[in-house]
């Protein structure tokens, strides 16, 4: 199993120039570390759909780093379940931490792209209520992510993804170390969701409409 | 008759007191004499004053002046002691958190001590106490309440006048037997008089405008409104029930011979806040209540509608509460003069006008459903989605003068193991419901926020830091001691919904 995911991973990174066009948001190309390339052929807007790896552009640097290291100490991304993250983890075992710190920043600083997926009327609503409700109140009410709760911006993620990531809370395969506050702050409030609860605000998230 | 000789044999050691402290001053408090009714009347009146108030023996008088504070006397004063405060500026927040005091504004040649904010403080009188009286203040400039109840019974709040003060104007929450009378309010976000978890309320001959609420009874039993001149709010009266607090519903409301006129006032509560929802030019809302009797109002001008009846899931920026009946249940409406509302209606209604092939300016709006509702001569008014509903079984509340109780509610008294969780129901669930977004974030989020560290959710609210944008900044709950602030924590990161 593992072989064949190392394999894809190594398929992907044969490829960033290509996605670096692509993305179309690789403006600052100057100050862009060497690595950041290969992430964006997992990463862009154009590619985030197939490779299942959310925007990063527009992202706050230190929840960036901080779920680098996770990856990379085995907090995140190493469960046998965890398909998609295990691929990220084999990418983050190859970065040392300046090479975290530097992408962290540079991610930080790009503007994702806009991607938005259509919903059922009925399901934005009750997913608009959820997050007006509750998600807001931590990640802010455009999604933009409010640092005083280190709470990630959400506005450039997929309905898929976040679909995914609540379901990685709830179930303790994110928010479990003892030590990762923000976490268990989310994975706590994970528990409150059900399946249909996580599926109407991730359509409304990914719908581009908080 | 026998009434009034007790009440003056009572009154006459203070008159006594009274008068001696001022012999020589030229600014006279007045007495404190009984009422003498008019003897001509040949029927007896139901505008007999009421009280909900034993007050017993009264004790002393404390006398506050300019330059001098009012919670300075609200410490020195016992149960039973009257505080008059005389006119002038007093830029302070007075709570009180003992039974039986009467905080009594003295007038002056038309001049009324005020209460003054600066826009920096945020409430103006708070009270935990049971069998409180307050009266003849002009409340302006606070950022929070006018004069906020938390959980003392028996209260009469009335002849105040409160403008551009914050969030809410009048507020009494879980307090049993209360009387809100004769007080002018203008100028708040959400609701200019809020009952909230109470029961046994009277609100009666209030003029409230210029606010997003003008009356809200909400998660309340018993409640009459009456007399009530609201005006130019976005929403006039409202009979709610609010998911996710530990109330879980409003029972029993009368609304009768309001004057609900031009309540077209632009929505200005906080975006995302329930009240934000409410349509401009809405006459009476009734939100998921049940047994509330409409009757004899004049409902003129409203834009929108005269009446809009809805349950909790065709209501904007409501969440659902499983433990909450999310349906407006006997909803009773009688005679009323309904004229030149929904002139300007929202497309909704229009949309469900057309599928009753109407046309023409709504009265009465029913969205979601409603059971055993009732109306009577429906032909009046020009309504959608109540064609079905039969008359109604009687014409009028004539026999209920009003739902006060007959003796005062025993006095609140909370063991020091509670006091945490009346502190919680009391003051934080004004703005925090366990689920959605009220003024405040959700408890459910709260909890996640601060999991099992009580005492760093005691710190914040004592000295709160503005974290969100879109909310308001939480007000400082600094007269509540420490051990206090940690019992509401500990509550409050615990209790379910
Ligand atoms: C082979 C594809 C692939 C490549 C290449 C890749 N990633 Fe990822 N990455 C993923 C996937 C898939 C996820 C989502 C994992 C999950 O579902 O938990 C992810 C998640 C992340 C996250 C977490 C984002 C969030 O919002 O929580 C960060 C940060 C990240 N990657 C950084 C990088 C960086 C930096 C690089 C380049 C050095 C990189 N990735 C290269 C596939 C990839
Ligand atoms: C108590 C505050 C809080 C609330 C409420 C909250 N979150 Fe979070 N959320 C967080 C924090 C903190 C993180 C970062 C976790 C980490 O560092 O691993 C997070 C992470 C996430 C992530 C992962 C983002 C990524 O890039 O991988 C998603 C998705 C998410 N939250 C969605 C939601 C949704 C949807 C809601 C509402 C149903 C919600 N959150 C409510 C605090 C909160
Ligand atoms: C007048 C309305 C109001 C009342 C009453 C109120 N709060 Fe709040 N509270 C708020 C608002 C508004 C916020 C959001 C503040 C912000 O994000 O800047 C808030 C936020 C909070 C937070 C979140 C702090 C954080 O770190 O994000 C806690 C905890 C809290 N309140 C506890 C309480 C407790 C306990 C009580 C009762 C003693 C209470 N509140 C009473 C309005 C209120």
């Amino acid at each position: 199993m593992r072989a064949i995911f190392s394999l894809m991973t190594l398929v992907l990174i044969a490829l960033p120039p290509v996605a670096v066009v692509l993305s179309g948001n690789a403006l600052a190309t100057t100050d862009m570390p060497a690595q950041a390339a290969t992430c964006l052929a997992c990463h862009s807007a154009a590619t985030s759909a197939a490779s299942g790896a959310p925007q990063l552009a527009g992202q706050q640097a230190t929840y960036l780093q901080k779920q680098l290291q996770q990856f990379k100490n085995g907090q995140r991304g190493a469960a046998v379940s965890d398909v998609k993250g295990q691929q990220m983890a084999a990418m983050a075992a190859t970065l040392s931490a300046d090479d975290i710190n530097s992408l962290a920043r540079y991610f930080s600083k790009q503007q994702a792209e806009v991607i938005t997926s259509s919903a059922d009327a009925a399901l934005l609503d009750q997913g608009r209520r959820q997050y007006i409700g509750s998600c807001g109140a931590c990640h802010g009410a455009k999604a933009e992510g409010n640092m005083a709760f280190n709470a990630p911006a959400l506005s450039m993620l997929s309905a898929d993804y976040i679909t995914l990531q609540l379901q990685h809370f709830k179930t303790g395969l994110r928010g479990k170390d003892k030590a990762d506050k923000p976490g268990r702050q989310m994975a706590l409030f994970s528990r409150n969701l059900s399946e249909q609860d996580m599926q109407a605000v991730a359509a409304y998230i990914g719908a581009g409409m908080p | 008759m026998k009434k009034t000789t007790i009440a003056l044999a009572l009154l006459l050691p203070v008159a006594f007191i009274a008068g001696q402290y001022f012999s020589g001053t030229a600014q006279q408090a007045p007495s404190l004499a009984a009422d003498v009714s008019f003897s001509g009347g040949a029927a007896a009146s139901n505008n007999a004053k009421k009280s909900v108030i034993d007050h017993g023996e009264v004790g002393q008088v404390h006398q506050v002046k300019p330059g001098q504070l009012i919670m300075d006397a609200v410490k020195a004063a016992q149960p039973g002691d009257v505080i008059q405060v005389f006119p002038g500026d007093y830029v302070e927040t007075v709570y009180i958190d003992k039974d039986n005091i009467r905080l009594s504004g003295v007038i002056i040649d038309g001049k009324r001590p005020r209460l003054y904010g600066e826009n920096r403080l945020n409430d103006a009188i708070l009270y935990s106490g049971n069998n409180i009286l307050i009266e003849n203040f002009l409340i302006t400039k606070y950022k929070g309440n006018g004069i906020m109840g938390q959980a003392g019974n028996n209260f009469e709040i009335r002849h105040n006048i409160i403008e551009d003060t914050g969030v809410y104007g009048i507020f009494p929450q879980l307090g049993i037997n209360g009387l809100v009378e004769h007080n002018v309010i203008s100028g708040i976000e959400d609701a200019a008089i809020y009952v909230g978890m109470s029961d046994h309320i009277h609100v009666a001959n209030n003029e409230v405008f210029d606010s997003v609420a003008g009356i809200e009874i909400e998660n309340s039993r018993h409640a009459v409104v009456e007399n009530n001149f609201v005006h130019n709010n976005t929403g006039g009266i409202l009979a709610f029930v609010t998911p996710g607090l530990p109330i879980k519903d409003t029972v029993d409301v009368i609304i009768r011979n309001n004057w609900i006129s031009n309540n077209n006032t632009a929505n200005f509560g906080a975006p995302g806040s329930m009240v934000a929802g409410i349509p401009a030019g809405t006459g009476i809302l009734i939100m998921a209540a049940d047994e509330v009797i409409i009757e004899d109002n004049i409902i003129i001008g409203n834009k929108t509608a005269g009446i809009i009846i809805t349950d909790h899931q065709n209501a904007p920026n409501t969440t659902l509460d499983p433990e909450s009946d999310p349906t407006p249940d006997k909803v009773m409406i009688l005679n009323n003069l309904m004229y030149n509302n929904g002139y300007d209606t929202i497309a909704e209604a229009k949309v469900l006008m057309a599928t009753e092939l109407k046309q023409g300016q709504p009265d009465i709006i029913r969205v979601g459903n409603s059971n055993n509702s009732c109306i009577n001569n429906p032909q009046q008014y020009i309504t959608v989605g109540v064609s079905k509903w039969p008359a109604c079984s009687f014409t009028n509340t004539d026999s209920v003068l009003n739902y006060l109780l007959d003796e005062p509610a025993a006095p609140r008294t909370v063991a020091a193991e509670e006091k945490g969780k009346y502190v919680y129901l009391g003051v934080c669930t004004g703005c925090h419901a366990y689920t959605g977004r009220l003024i405040g974030p959700p408890v459910q989020v709260i909890q996640s926020l601060y999991m099992d560290e009580p005492q760093a959710l005691a710190d914040y609210i004592l000295n709160p830091l503005k974290k969100r944008d879109d909310y308001p900044a939480m007000p400082k709950q600094d007269y509540l001691d420490a051990e206090t602030r940690l019992a509401v924590a500990e509550y409050m990161l615990n209790v379910g919904n």
